[in-house]
């Protein structure tokens, strides 16, 4: 992988204590974003994706721990942080967040304060990141709601949240996160909530604010569909590790992994109507986090699954092309068998 | 303008309240056996002087004791409305004048007790759920258990031992002898904020473990919330955030409680004041209960009530503008 | 799940028993569950202790307590509580005794003082006869928990009138007790009548008793059950008085219990399994008692455990004030009483032994409630 990144997470490992133990809920995680690119995070919920993004900004809750790795960010002067390293409640963190990553949160309904008006928990972080005085800033914020689509933002900017659709929430929330112009956006499944139609406005007016703005975006979803229209790299993830990963293309056209394959199989086609084809449930269900396997954790449900081998340790990196990485012994055992040996550690 | 008019629905309400007070406390200051002239006939006796069946029957016209109790209730409310609340002949005098020398450290006292409780619940309840499960959050919920269980009157008992046996001070009363009946000045100011807090302490403390777990809670809850971590990255500092959104929200509870914790400490008073014998309303209206002094029983029955009502009433009020949901009317 | 779970192969242990009590939880009823959760909570274990132990103290007070709680030991008046003893003068080793005493005047004051006579010395024995009684109200006895031959032991000391407070307080525990427990039930009664009327029939009914309700929990309680109380006549005997007593108590907890039930029989009522068990021609009697009723008696039996120091409480300030309970009646307020001004507490501080009963028995209740109000919903973590 070139040096070209913006933010780059390196063996990421994060356990959730419970009780006296401590469970690993994210385990060896690596990947990289590209300045300007959009990298999608996918997988079911409990996959551990949401801890990896919280992560990034040091959000994570009590009883959530990082126990290892890197998560390495090139910074506005140009230097080279591991934010892992910073204080969570520090400054040089806090300085990072909304000035340079931004974030945008699941529940539009819930991530405003109801007791204060839109306008003040927008203006409020302009005034901790840019130096405006208080009619500037208010112009600023008024500006932003406007280019994110909201109709009057002169009113907007004095109502509560409660007057509010969701799909004018979440749209506020984009425009809290983007209103310093942050390098990268998280984005943390910004249209679950929402119905479809304004699931399309959401994810059509982030697509353009960030080619505007040429903003990189961590996109996290466990919906392949708005993976498909959103995303340039992806890594899908199950029980807390990366399993695929490589450019969105690849990854559609020619998933390698069977969860990859399973989870496109899962999803409706519009070509599919009319046609007798059913969706594929993958078989089974995600294990709980306490029977969490000693081998490949997709082990147990999967087609593919070979005896002695992938209940031993979690499998090497398979390289199929500069780009797309695979984690399976099967692929793996394909690979080298009908090709050279190329597989990297 | 609809925060006006709620404002006037909620007042007007209040008003039929009170009215449904005053028929309560009627009720009850008539249920014992005889009446007024009754009473003032055994008082006379009891002093050693001699009453005619005649002139009781004098009384009870004067009175307008002989007509049907919901003229004599009539005759009550309609008297009150012009400040005349009858005649008390425990203290021979007008109610009026017993109530209206007792009753503004009544409300001193009551206003300083919910004071307390506010600036000290408040402040604990935000370290406590911020540090919880510390020595210090342990400590306070053991404190709150024991404050919580603590009858009043049992605390200023145990003050008021412990005062006597181990410092050789009394705490009973709000002034000290010299000043006792002394005209206002800066030394009786003085002397009367060395005494009140006793009263304040004891009527406060179960108000204050109550609000302390009510703080605790709330913010815990509170701080779990998604708009917490959403603030937090905004770059806010940590103390800052804490203070803007979470604990903002979590008093509004608190505020909801106002009107409640009055009630309380309202409730608890009158022991109190006769515990530690304060120059305030409690001994007089307990005697009065005692002795069936039912005109001034009864008047400050409805007194109590009145300020009750107040007490809730400014709570409703703080709570619209404390709350946009509940002043704007929001369902969420 | 089981059919797909993977067998763990180098389980670690503490996620397998993880697994095992979650295995287990998945298999419990809720009423299993709400044991578990309850056993949990180490408070609430140790208030539910309490609370036994004060059971027992009200069922058995004549065995407990030594004598009379109107019994009076003139030579003892206003003595303080009797010291145990196990070394004498001489630093001799002996079973527990206590010492005699000798009534003195103090030679200024002239006030009584009790002095200690260090030469006799009386053993403490346990399963005495003493004052005869009737165990459980009907067969006679005369066997107590302990006692002494000769000098009489005073463990919390005497009254002015030189009454025993040890046996005064177990006596009252008896009453305190059982207007706590016979006023919740009271208040339940009420609680679940009024509330079930208004959640039932709704509309205007249910209109009129819910202002009704607010009403009374907005007007300022303790002053107007004074009055109430105060208008009771003197001439009432103690019994009449306790009952009525008791009853307006119960008259002060039963809002909470009626709003409660109002509310939870109006969410019912749409869900599927009432209207299921509605369309399979249940008689609404049937309908109230066996399906509803049952899905939230848990929240019921939180909201009495909650009420219940409430009323104790109000009990015991009422007798305090003299409002309340009367002697020969003895309840812990009317033993407060006693302890009302400044030179008693000085002079007698035993007096106010009998408030420690109430501060452990509220404090019991309050960690009993807070066991069962987790315990109440179990399915919340």
């Amino acid at each position: 992988m070139s040096d070209d990144y913006l933010l780059k997470v390196e063996d990421l490992t994060i356990s959730l204590d419970v009780d006296k133990a401590s469970i690993p809920i994210v385990e060896g995680v690596n990947f990289a974003i590209k300045p300007g690119r959009v990298f999608a995070l996918v997988g079911e919920s409990g996959s551990g994706k949401t801890i990896v993004s919280l992560s990034i900004l040091r959000l994570l809750g009590k009883g959530v721990r990082i126990t290892g790795g890197k998560i390495l960010f090139k910074d506005n002067n140009g230097k080279t942080v591991d934010i892992l390293k910073l204080n969570p409640k520090g400054k040089d963190i806090q300085a990072i967040r909304a000035a340079q990553i931004g974030m945008i949160f699941q529940e539009p309904m819930s991530s405003f304060s109801p007791v204060h008006t839109i306008g003040n928990q927008i203006e409020e972080v302009v005034n901790l990141h840019l130096d405006l005085d208080k009619k500037q800033a208010r112009q600023k914020c008024i500006e932003m709601l406007g280019k994110v689509g909201i109709v009057n933002p002169e009113r907007a900017f004095d109502q509560y949240p409660f007057e509010f659709s969701g799909g004018m929430r979440q749209r506020a929330m984009i425009a809290r996160a983007m209103i310093c112009n942050p390098k990268l956006l998280i984005a943390d499944e910004p249209t679950t909530a929402l119905d479809v139609t304004i699931q399309a406005q959401i994810l059509k007016l982030m697509k353009n604010l960030q080619n505007e703005l040429n903003m990189a975006n961590l996109f996290i979803s466990h919906n392949i569909g708005v993976i498909a229209q959103i995303a340039d790299d992806v890594a899908i993830m199950y029980m807390g590790k990366i399993v695929e990963q490589g450019p969105v293309r690849d990854i559609l056209r020619k998933p390698q992994h069977p969860y990859t394959k399973g989870l496109l199989r899962a999803i409706p086609h519009l070509a599919d109507i009319g046609r007798s084809r059913r969706l594929e449930p993958i078989a089974g269900s995600v294990p709980n986090l306490f029977e969490r396997p000693n081998g490949c954790p997709f082990a147990a449900r999967c087609s593919q699954f070979i005896e002695n081998i992938c209940d031993r340790g979690f499998p090497e990196k398979t390289k199929l092309s500069p780009d797309h990485s695979v984690f399976c012994y099967a692929v793996a055992q394909d690979v080298n068998g009908s090709q050279m040996q190329e597989v990297v550690a | 303008m609809p925060l006006l008019q709620k404002i006037l629905v909620r007042l007007g309400s209040s008003v039929l309240m009170l009215v449904a007070v005053s028929i309560v406390a009627f009720i009850i200051i008539s249920l014992p056996p005889g009446d007024f002239a009754d009473s003032y006939a055994a008082n006379k006796i009891s002093s050693g002087e001699t009453v005619t069946l005649a002139e009781i029957e004098a009384i009870r016209r004067q009175f307008g004791l002989d007509k049907p109790l919901y003229l004599q209730y009539f005759k009550w409310i309609g008297g009150m409305v012009y400040g005349d609340f009858g005649y008390s002949w425990g203290y021979s005098r007008p109610v009026t004048e017993v109530i209206g020398e007792r009753l503004p450290m009544t409300i001193l006292i009551a206003t300083g007790t919910l004071l307390f409780t506010y600036i000290t619940a408040i402040p604990l309840g935000i370290y406590s759920a911020l540090r919880q499960y510390s020595v210090a959050d342990y400590t306070f919920t053991i404190l709150g258990y024991i404050g919580l269980a603590t009858p009043n009157f049992l605390l200023a008992l145990l003050l008021m031992f412990g005062a006597t046996t181990w410092f050789g001070v009394s705490v009973g009363g709000l002034f000290s002898l010299e000043y006792q009946d002394a005209a206002w000045s800066m030394g009786r100011v003085w002397d009367l904020l060395s005494h009140i807090w006793v009263p304040i302490i004891v009527l406060g403390t179960a108000g204050t473990a109550f609000q302390l777990r009510i703080m605790r809670a709330t913010l815990l809850e509170e701080l779990n919330k998604m708009y917490v971590t959403a603030a937090r990255a905004t770059g806010l500092s940590e103390f800052r955030m804490i203070l803007k959104y979470p604990v903002r929200l979590a008093l509004n509870p608190i505020v909801s409680t106002l009107g409640w914790e009055l009630t309380t400490v309202i409730s608890g008073a009158p022991i109190i004041g006769l515990v530690l014998s304060l120059p305030d309303t409690g001994p007089m209206f307990i005697n009065a209960l005692r002795s069936q002094d039912m005109f001034l029983a009864g008047a400050m029955m409805l007194i109590y009530c009145i300020l009750v009502m107040i007490g809730s009433f400014i709570s409703d009020i703080l709570l619209m503008i404390v709350d946009p949901r509940v002043r704007m009317g929001a369902s969420t | 799940m089981s059919q797909t779970s993977p067998t763990p192969n180098q389980p670690n242990m503490v996620a397998a028993n993880k697994v095992k009590s979650i295995r287990r939880l998945d298999l419990a009823t809720s009423r299993q569950l709400m044991w578990y959760k309850f056993k949990r909570h180490k408070l609430a274990m140790i208030g539910t202790g309490i609370i036994f132990v004060f059971l027992l103290l009200s069922i058995f007070p004549e065995f407990i307590s030594t004598t009379k709680p109107q019994l009076r030991d003139p030579a003892y008046s206003s003595g303080p509580p009797t010291g145990i003893h196990i070394f004498d003068e001489e630093w001799q080793i002996h079973w527990p005794f206590i010492y005699g005493h000798k009534m003195k005047r103090h030679p200024v004051t002239l006030r009584k003082l009790v002095v200690l006579d260090t030469d006799t010395r009386v053993p403490i024995e346990f399963f005495v006869r003493g004052e005869a009684y009737k165990f459980l109200g009907f067969i006679p006895a005369d066997l107590h928990l302990f006692g002494t031959l000769g000098t009489q032991i005073h463990l919390f000391g005497t009254d002015k009138l030189g009454r025993d407070i040890f046996s005064r307080t177990i006596y009252a525990t008896r009453v305190s007790m059982s207007i706590g427990i016979i006023g919740v039930m009271a208040a339940f009664f009420i609680g679940l009548a009024i509330g079930g009327l208004a959640g039932l029939k709704g509309g205007w009914v249910d209109n009129v008793i819910m202002r009704l309700i607010e009403f009374i929990r907005s007007i300022p309680s303790l002053p107007l059950w004074l009055g109430l109380a105060a208008s009771l006549p003197r001439e009432w005997s103690a019994t009449t008085v306790y009952v009525v007593v008791t009853l307006i108590l119960a008259a002060l907890g039963w809002t909470t219990l009626a709003r409660r039930v109002r509310s939870k029989l109006l969410t019912l009522q749409n869900e599927d399994f009432i209207q299921a068990a509605r369309l399979a021609g249940c008689s609404n009697y049937r309908l109230v008692t066996k399906h509803m009723l049952p899905s939230f008696m848990s929240y019921l039996i939180v909201d009495l455990t909650v009420a219940f120091p409430y009323i104790l409480l109000a009990e015991t300030s009422l007798s305090f004030l003299g409002l309340g309970m009367r002697e020969p009646m003895v309840s812990w307020g009317v033993l407060l009483f006693s302890a009302q001004n400044v030179t008693a507490l000085a002079h007698t501080p035993w007096l106010l032994i009998p408030g420690g009963f109430i501060l452990v028995i509220v404090i019991a209740f309050n960690f009993f409630g807070d066991g069962m109000r987790d315990a109440a919903d179990p399915y919340t973590k």
